[in-house]
């Protein structure tokens, strides 16, 4: 039983898995981390997270790619996925805006990584209680 | 020369330029992505310090590191402004319009910039409806203009204070950023919003790029606002006002 949301935190930066992870655990939350798109897939198989925070350029599985194969398993596909990125174009070859396009693809939201972490923290509370 | 030559010698030129302008957008996009990334790391130790995450500070150290926080912000604004200004260049500039509470938006971004204004040593004021008011527009692109406003406020202004005003009218909602600082001197008020101009007063003592103002009047405008300045001169301040449409 859960007594705290679980948030899987994903990025190859080791830094910011440390802040973000500092952050969430200081405000409530529970997180796990993962170091790449394949690694994500595998953590949320195994532990099926209230929430991941998904970077989408890392080496190897995109971000991008990591969190359609999550939705595109009937086992984790209901699992919410943010984007969590500091990509002002994440898909270039795309004109919309970067909220439209996640949500476009089945995702919660797309979040700015360089931006005020107490926001970041705001914008996760918010997706949570999203039913 | 024949006009074949012409012709033919312009269009390579042509394709040459068009291969650079490309390069250009690349090296923007690759340059503003490896930046952003220490920026982000460093922003996000001086927050979780500040706030006591690795234990208790002297609040002379909190006020270093809030300083810290606003000047990897000041580079952030700086990389994104860049980049927005070369959307608009290249006409692909997208709008992602939805109905927002602008009050929600406007205290957030207050809350957010207050303690970089106290560690400049100014008080930052927010006052506005208690209740919630929804407007049509781009959440992200609005944020963008009152962070320009309250940054210049902030840059600008040595001691006193910034305040951010927000009132319902009628048909639309009008938010304001006042401050104690240099002010405007009538001569600049018609080049405020211009690419690239700024106050010749600052431009060695305060850093900046004349694209701020610029980018939110583009913005503003794409609301169907206006956004427009007033002075009483220099050292007296001055108040930046922008008007969206309910």
């Amino acid at each position: 039983m859960r007594t705290k949301p679980l948030i899987l935190v994903v990025d190859d930066e080791h830094e910011l898995l440390e802040i973000m992870s500092l952050k969430l655990m200081g405000s409530g939350f529970d997180t796990v981390v993962a170091y790449n798109g394949k690694e994500a897939v595998d953590a949320a198989k195994k532990i099926h997270p209230d929430l991941i925070l998904m970077d989408i350029q890392m080496p190897g599985e995109s971000g991008t790619d990591a969190a359609l194969e999550i939705k595109q398993n009937p086992d984790t596909k209901d699992i919410k996925i943010a984007f969590l990125s500091n990509l002002k174009d994440p898909w270039p070859q795309t004109f919309a805006p970067r909220n439209d396009l996640a949500k476009n693809i089945g995702m919660e939201d797309f979040i700015d990584k360089t931006g005020d972490l107490n926001a970041t923290l705001a914008k996760v509370r918010e997706i949570l209680a999203r039913k | 020369m024949p006009i074949s030559s012409i012709e033919k010698e312009l269009r390579e030129a042509n394709e040459k330029l068009e291969k650079l302008n490309h390069f250009k957008t690349h090296l923007l996009a690759l340059t503003s992505h490896q930046l952003k990334t220490p920026i982000g790391i460093i922003r996000g130790y001086a927050t979780l310090l500040r706030e006591g995450f690795y234990g208790p500070l002297s609040d002379e150290v909190k006020e270093i590191l809030s300083k810290i926080e606003f000047g990897t912000e000041e580079v952030v604004a700086l990389v994104d402004n860049i980049i927005d200004l070369r959307k608009v260049e290249e006409g692909r500039l997208q709008y992602q319009m939805e109905d927002l509470d602008f009050i929600k938006l406007a205290r957030q971004v207050s809350e957010e910039m207050g303690h970089m204004a106290m560690s400049c040593g100014l008080d930052l004021d927010f006052s506005g409806p208690d209740h919630v008011v929804m407007i049509h527009g781009d959440g992200q692109k609005l944020r963008h203009v009152i962070q320009n406003l309250l940054d210049n406020a902030i840059k600008y202004t040595k001691k006193g204070f910034v305040a951010v005003k927000v009132e319902e009218k009628e048909k639309e909602i009008v938010l304001s950023v006042s401050d104690s600082g240099i002010g405007i001197p009538p001569k600049v008020m018609p080049y405020l919003f211009k690419e690239f101009e700024r106050d010749e007063r600052v431009k060695k003592e305060i850093h900046g790029t004349g694209m701020g103002l610029y980018i939110a009047k583009i913005f503003v405008e794409a609301h169907g606002g206006t956004i427009w300045a007033e002075s009483k001169g220099i050292d007296k301040g001055s108040t930046f006002f922008i008007s969206i449409p309910k």
